[in-house]
């Protein structure tokens, strides 16, 4: 918590004392927790992903998991940020529900889940083609033969912009656990290719990536 | 089917920007109102919150609802938190 509000002891945070008191003091605070979060919301998650949402449900359902974790606040935060994050992922797992794409899981399922296009991106010099083969003719090895047939897939599923929550159930397994499966894919790969002599600089100038 | 031109080179950017990292999802999503607090504090970004800023800089899921967050908190107005 920033210095300013960092001599509050959390036992006398105003909206754990409201939120726990009795009525009518608990009542006005949830409502007024119920407010904010509906301001906040409205702003954050509007047309987020292009699909309209219905923020009053949003908010019913980010109010009682707030108040259902409320001994999960440790006071490192302010109340409000705290119960926000919750309300952000309550509302946001509901629309990434709702923009789910619709991708053929048997066109993905395939061991070529991950098979890149050696040919050229199209954009390029003759000699900046041929650059960007050659790292993907190696790329397409590392691929093959470092990855497991899950991080593959998994990948995959996010070139594909499948929200992780997706594909941690597509492929029985938790958000965290997908992170780290890509992740440890990422570095193997970055790895390979440094193994394989191309450094991160020549990859971004052959392919002409803004970092 | 392979991948297109535009995934090829989003595979390629996921390569080149990778960093080690030393939290996962669940851990950011406990530590992030905090790292948030101090990020609309515009004070300086304590050492311990850096693991935070890496994962957010790593992971386009946890990334995206920190940005969700921050619009939010922007819309409620400061005084009233």
């Amino acid at each position: 918590m920033p210095p300013s509000d960092a001599q509050s002891p959390l036992s006398s945070d105003p909206w754990m004392e409201r939120l726990r008191s009795s009525e009518p003091q608990r009542g006005d605070a949830i409502e007024e927790l119920r407010f904010l979060l509906h301001r906040g919301l409205s702003r954050s998650l509007n047309m987020r992903y292009g699909v309209p949402f219905q923020i009053d449900d949003v908010v019913q359902d980010a109010l009682l998991k707030i108040l259902d974790s409320l001994d999960q606040f440790e006071g490192r935060s302010r109340f409000v940020t705290w119960a926000m994050t919750i309300a952000t992922r309550v509302g946001i797992s509901c629309l990434r529900r709702q923009y789910k794409r619709e991708v053929s899981i048997e066109l993905l399922d395939h061991d070529d889940s991950l098979k890149l296009a050696t040919s050229n991106t199209g954009r390029s010099e003759a000699s900046q083609n041929m650059a960007q083969r050659e790292i993907l003719q190696q790329l397409n090895e590392l691929i093959e033969t470092d990855l497991t047939a899950r991080q593959r897939l998994a990948i995959r599923f996010q070139l594909e912009e499948i929200p992780v929550d997706e594909t941690a159930e597509r492929i029985g397994s938790n958000r965290n656990a997908v992170y780290k499966l890509v992740h440890d894919a990422r570095m193997k790969l970055k790895q390979g290719l440094e193994r394989k002599g191309f450094t991160n600089e020549h990859i971004q100038s052959v392919f002409a990536l803004g970092t | 089917m392979p991948l297109s031109t535009h995934q090829t080179e989003d595979l390629v950017r996921m390569i080149v920007t990778v960093e080690p990292d030393a939290i996962g999802c669940d851990e950011c999503f406990g530590r992030v109102a905090e790292y948030a607090d101090w990020q609309l504090s515009r004070q300086e970004i304590p050492e311990g919150m850096r693991a935070i800023e890496n994962h957010l800089r790593q992971c386009p899921c946890c990334r995206d609802e920190y940005r969700a967050l921050l619009d939010g908190l922007e819309a409620i107005d400061w005084d009233t938190r």
